[in-house]
C-alpha cells in the first residue's frame, strides 16, 4: 500500500533534501505506525498524526492514501 | 574565598540624573550568593528602588547583568538580564537577550549595570577597558536601531564595537518596546526599551581588552568541542539549530497548541506557510550565532512585501513573532511576518505583545467594539496583513489608533469599553507568549504565579514529562531530579505542580547565570545539570553543586515576589485571563478544551506550599528569606497598591 509521510523539521533529514519532507511509501499490506517508524528510522520520543488527527497507538494500521504527518513534541522558544 | 577568573569585578552605578557613574567591586560572596543576570539585578532593584515608584520614574531603576560564563569560548554564554519595575502591568520586569554585546561588556570591563534617573537629554553610555562616560545620543534619537548601530560604529571609528539601546518605540514610551542589540535581537518582554526610552538613555556601547579567564578552561574547552560532535544526537536542540524556532510549527499546529485567532483555536489553516522548514526552504539567507555559541539558531532573511525589502540586517523571525504576527492575527503571509518582525526590530518593539495587541483588537474589531472611525479607517481584521503591518508603525510611533494600543491590550481594553477584557491575554499586564496553557497545563500555573506574568521560559513544558513525547535521555535526567513516574498526557496534578515548581528554580538559575536556555537546561539540552555545574566550577573555581545552583534560583525567584509584594502584589493577580478559561473553537486535538478556574487555584495551594510562600497571600514569608539569606528585605514596610491592581485584572 502507498501512504503519505511529512517529516516536520529536522525529521526532514530522513528524507532525500529534494523530498522537502514529503513524499510517498510503499509499505506491505498491514503495516503499522511502528513499522513506518522503522523503516524511515525516525528517532525514539516523536509523535504521530493519522489524517491530521493524533494517533498515540502505534500499533495502529496505515491504510492506502493515509497520510501520516511526524514530529517531535515542541518544549519552548526564545523570542 | 578567591574572586572568580571569569568575572570582572566590577558593577557599574549609572545616575543619569547627576551625570555620573560610580565603579563598585563587590565581594566574591555577592558573586557566589546571587550567581549573576536577574538574580544580582534583583538585590539592586529592592536595594536602590523607592517603593511605589512608577515605571517611567527617574526613579525606577534599570539593571543590566551579564553570567559568570559570558565571554567565555562555550555555546550558550552569551546572555544579558534586565530588570526594572515594568511599565506593562507594574510588577517586576525581567528579559533576556544574546548576541555579542553580554560577551563585548565583559571585555569592557563590567559585570553588571545599575541605572537610575534620567538625562535631561538623550545620552548613550560609553564602556572601554573599565572606562565609562556619558556622551550626546541628542543625533541618534528617533532614529531606526540598523543606523543607530551603524552611526555609532561610524563616528567611534570601530566597527568591532557592540550596541544595546532602545529604538524609536521605547523613546515613545511604548509599554511593551524592547531593548535592542545587534538591532535584531531583543530583550523582548515587560517593557524594559520604554524604561531605557523613559530615562532618555538611548544606548550602550561596548568594547575593550578584558580577557575573560577560567579556573580551569581545560574543561570549558573539553565541554565546548564535546558539543560540536554531540548536537546531531540532541534531536530537539538540532531541529532548533538547522530551523530555527519555527521549527516547531508543525508540532505546534498537530498538537492543537499553535495560538490562533488571538488565543482563540490552537490550529491555524495556513500553518504550513509560516513552518522554519518553509523559512528555510524559500527567504533564508544564512543562520546566525551569538558569542561562540555553536547552535547558530537565529535566523537571518531577506525578501519583499507590498514593495518593501525585508534586509538581512534586521535578522529574521523567531516562533514567537510568526506565532503573534502570524497565527494570532490568522496572517499566513510569511514575507508579511517577515517584514512585521523588521518594522518591530528597526523601532525596538516586543514582537509578542505588538501582535498581542494587534490580534486583540481584531478581536474587538470583529465583534463590533471598534469601527474603522475608530481605527484610523484600516480594516482591522484577521487575516489582513497590511492592517497588521499598518499597525505596527502606529503603535511604535504613537500614531492614531495606535497610540491606544501603545498602551498595552490591559489599559487599550478599558479604553475600548465594552467586553473588551473578554479578548485579553494578559497576566500582571503581559500578553501571553505562543504557548497554550489551556493544552500544556503545567502553563497554566507558571502563567498565573510568574513575577513577571505569563512567560515560556520560565519552567519546563509538558511533553518532556509526559507519556508518549518524552524519551529516554530525558527520562533518565527526570529521575536524576526526582521524577520517576511519567505522567499522562494532558494530566495536572500535584506530580505535575512539583515538576513545575522544580523547574521553574532550575529557570530561575538559568536565568541567574545568563545561561541560554537552548543549549543549557534540565532535560532536552546539551549541557544539563552535571555537565552544567561542572562548567560552573571550572569558570568560577569554586565548589558549585546543584543545590547552590537550585538555591541561587530560588532567591531570584524570592526578591521578584517580595519586590512584588511590595509594590501591592499578591495571590490574587496570580490569575490567568478570563479567554483562556473558554473552550478552545475550531479543528484539532484541543478544540473544544479549557482550563478549570477552582483546579488551578487548587493547583496554587500546593505550588505556594512547596515554594514556602503563605498560601493565603502567596508572598514569600520571613522565614524563607531568612532561609535563603534575604532577611535584609523588609517585607511590611510598603504594602498598599493602587494603579498596580488596576491593570492586572
Amino acid at each position: 500500500l502507498i501512504c503519505i509521510v511529512i517529516l516536520h523539521a529536522i525529521l526532514r533529514d530522513k528524507l532525500p533534501p529534494e523530498a522537502r519532507g514529503k513524499a510517498d511509501i510503499d509499505i506491505p499490506e498491514d503495516s503499522t505506525i511502528r513499522d513506518v517508524i522503522v523503516k524511515l528510522d525516525l528517532p525514539p520520543g516523536c509523535l504521530c498524526a493519522v489524517n491530521e488527527q493524533i494517533e498515540k497507538n502505534f500499533d495502529t494500521r496505515v491504510k492506502d492514501g493515509d497520510v501520516l504527518r511526524f514530529f517531535r513534541a515542541s518544549s519552548g522558544g526564545n523570542s | 574565598m578567591k574572586m572568580a577568573p571569569c568575572w570582572t569585578g566590577s558593577i557599574l552605578h549609572v545616575d543619569l540624573t547627576k551625570k555620573q557613574v560610580e565603579i563598585e567591586h563587590p565581594s566574591p560572596e555577592f558573586y557566589r550568593k546571587y550567581g549573576g543576570g536577574s538574580g544580582m539585578g534583583m538585590y539592586y532593584i529592592l536595594q536602590e528602588m523607592p517603593p511605589k515608584v512608577d515605571a517611567f520614574s527617574p526613579e525606577n531603576v534599570l539593571t543590566l547583568f551579564i553570567g559568570p560564563l559570558t565571554g567565555l569560548p562555550i555555546s550558550g554564554n552569551a546572555r544579558l538580564s534586565a530588570n526594572a519595575r515594568s511599565p506593562a502591568g507594574g510588577a517586576i520586569g525581567d528579559s533576556q537577550v544574546g548576541g555579542y554585546f553580554p560577551a563585548y561588556m565583559k571585555f569592557a570591563g563590567f559585570d553588571g549595570i545599575v541605572v537610575k534617573g534620567r538625562a535631561t537629554e538623550p545620552v548613550y553610555l560609553y564602556l572601554n577597558n573599565s572606562k565609562a562616560e556619558l556622551r550626546d545620543a541628542s543625533h541618534l534619537w528617533g532614529k531606526p536601531t540598523a543606523d543607530v548601530d551603524e552611526i555609532l560604529k561610524q563616528e567611534i571609528g570601530d566597527q568591532n564595537l557592540e550596541v544595546l539601546q532602545c529604538g524609536p518605540a521605547g523613546e515613545n514610551l511604548v509599554r511593551f518596546a524592547a531593548i535592542m542589540t545587534m538591532a535584531n535581537r531583543a530583550c523582548g518582554r515587560t517593557g524594559m526599551g520604554a524604561v531605557m526610552g523613559s530615562k532618555r538613555l538611548k544606548a550602550v556601547v561596548a568594547h575593550g581588552d578584558y580577557k575573560v579567564g577560567a579556573a580551569d578552561m581545560a574543561t570549558i574547552t573539553k565541554w565546548a568541542k564535546w558539543a560540536v560532535k554531540a548536537l546531531p544526537d540532541f534531536v530537539d536542540l538540532n531541529t532548533i539549530a538547522v530551523y530555527g524556532s519555527a521549527g516547531t510549527i508543525g508540532s505546534q499546529n498537530a498538537t492543537g497548541t499553535f495560538p490562533t485567532h488571538n488565543f482563540s483555536q490552537g490550529q491555524f489553516t495556513e500553518f504550513e506557510n509560516l513552518t522554519g522548514e518553509r523559512m528555510t526552504d524559500t527567504i533564508l539567507k544564512r543562520r546566525d550565532t551569538c558569542y561562540a555559541c555553536i547552535i547558530r539558531c537565529k535566523r537571518v532573511v531577506e525578501t519583499e512585501y507590498l514593495n518593501r525589502k525585508v534586509l538581512s540586517v534586521y535578522g529574521g523571525p523567531e516562533y514567537e513573532t510568526v506565532s503573534a504576527l502570524g497565527s494570532y492575527c490568522e496572517v499566513g503571509e510569511l514575507n508579511a511576518v517577515a517584514l512585521g518582525n523588521q518594522l518591530c526590530n528597526m523601532y525596538g518593539l516586543d514582537t509578542i505583545s505588538t501582535g498581542s495587541n494587534i490580534a486583540f483588537a481584531m478581536e474587538c474589531f470583529e465583534n463590533g467594539l471598534l469601527t474603522t472611525q475608530d481605527t484610523d479607517g484600516i480594516e482591522l481584521r484577521f487575516g489582513n496583513a497590511h492592517a497588521m503591518l499598518e499597525m505596527i508603525e502606529r503603535i511604535a510611533l504613537r500614531k492614531g489608533f495606535g497610540n491606544v494600543l501603545a498602551e498595552g491590550s490591559n489599559r487599550a481594553a478599558q479604553k475600548i469599553g465594552g467586553n473588551a477584557s473578554d479578548f485579553l491575554t494578559t497576566v500582571k499586564g503581559t500578553e501571553a507568549p505562543a504557548h497554550m496553557p489551556q493544552a500544556k497545563k503545567t502553563l497554566s500555573i507558571i502563567y498565573a504565579v510568574n513575577p513577571f506574568g505569563a512567560d515560556h521560559q520560565s519552567h519546563e513544558m509538558d511533553p518532556i514529562f509526559e507519556e508518549g513525547s518524552t524519551f529516554d535521555k530525558a527520562i533518565n535526567r527526570l529521575a536524576q531530579h526526582g521524577f520517576h513516574q511519567i505522567q499522562p498526557a494532558g494530566s495536572l496534578n500535584d506530580e505535575k505542580v512539583r515538576f513545575t515548581y522544580f523547574t521553574e528554580l532550575y529557570y530561575s538559575g538559568l536565568d541567574s547565570y545568563n545561561l541560554c536556555q537552548y543549549p543549557f537546561g534540565p532535560f532536552w539540552n546539551l549541557y544539563a545539570a552535571d555537565e552544567t555545574i561542572e562548567i560552573l566550577q571550572a569558570a568560577t573555581g569554586w565548589d558549585v553543586t546543584i543545590e547552590e545552583y537550585i538555591k541561587v534560583g530560588e532567591r531570584r525567584l524570592n526578591m521578584m515576589r517580595a519586590y512584588n509584594m511590595r509594590e501591592g502584589f499578591d495571590r490574587s493577580n496570580d490569575i490567568l485571563p478570563k479567554k483562556f478559561y473558554k473552550p478552545l473553537v475550531g479543528t484539532g486535538p484541543t478544540a473544544g478544551v479549557f482550563m478549570d478556574e477552582s483546579q488551578l487555584e487548587q493547583n496554587k495551594d500546593y505550588y505556594y506550599e512547596l515554594a514556602g510562600f503563605d498560601i493565603a497571600t502567596g508572598n514569600p514569608t520571613s522565614e524563607k528569606l531568612e532561609e535563603l539569606g534575604l532577611d535584609w528585605i523588609d517585607l511590611y514596610s510598603h504594602t498598599s497598591c493602587d494603579i498596580t491592581r488596576q491593570v492586572t485584572t
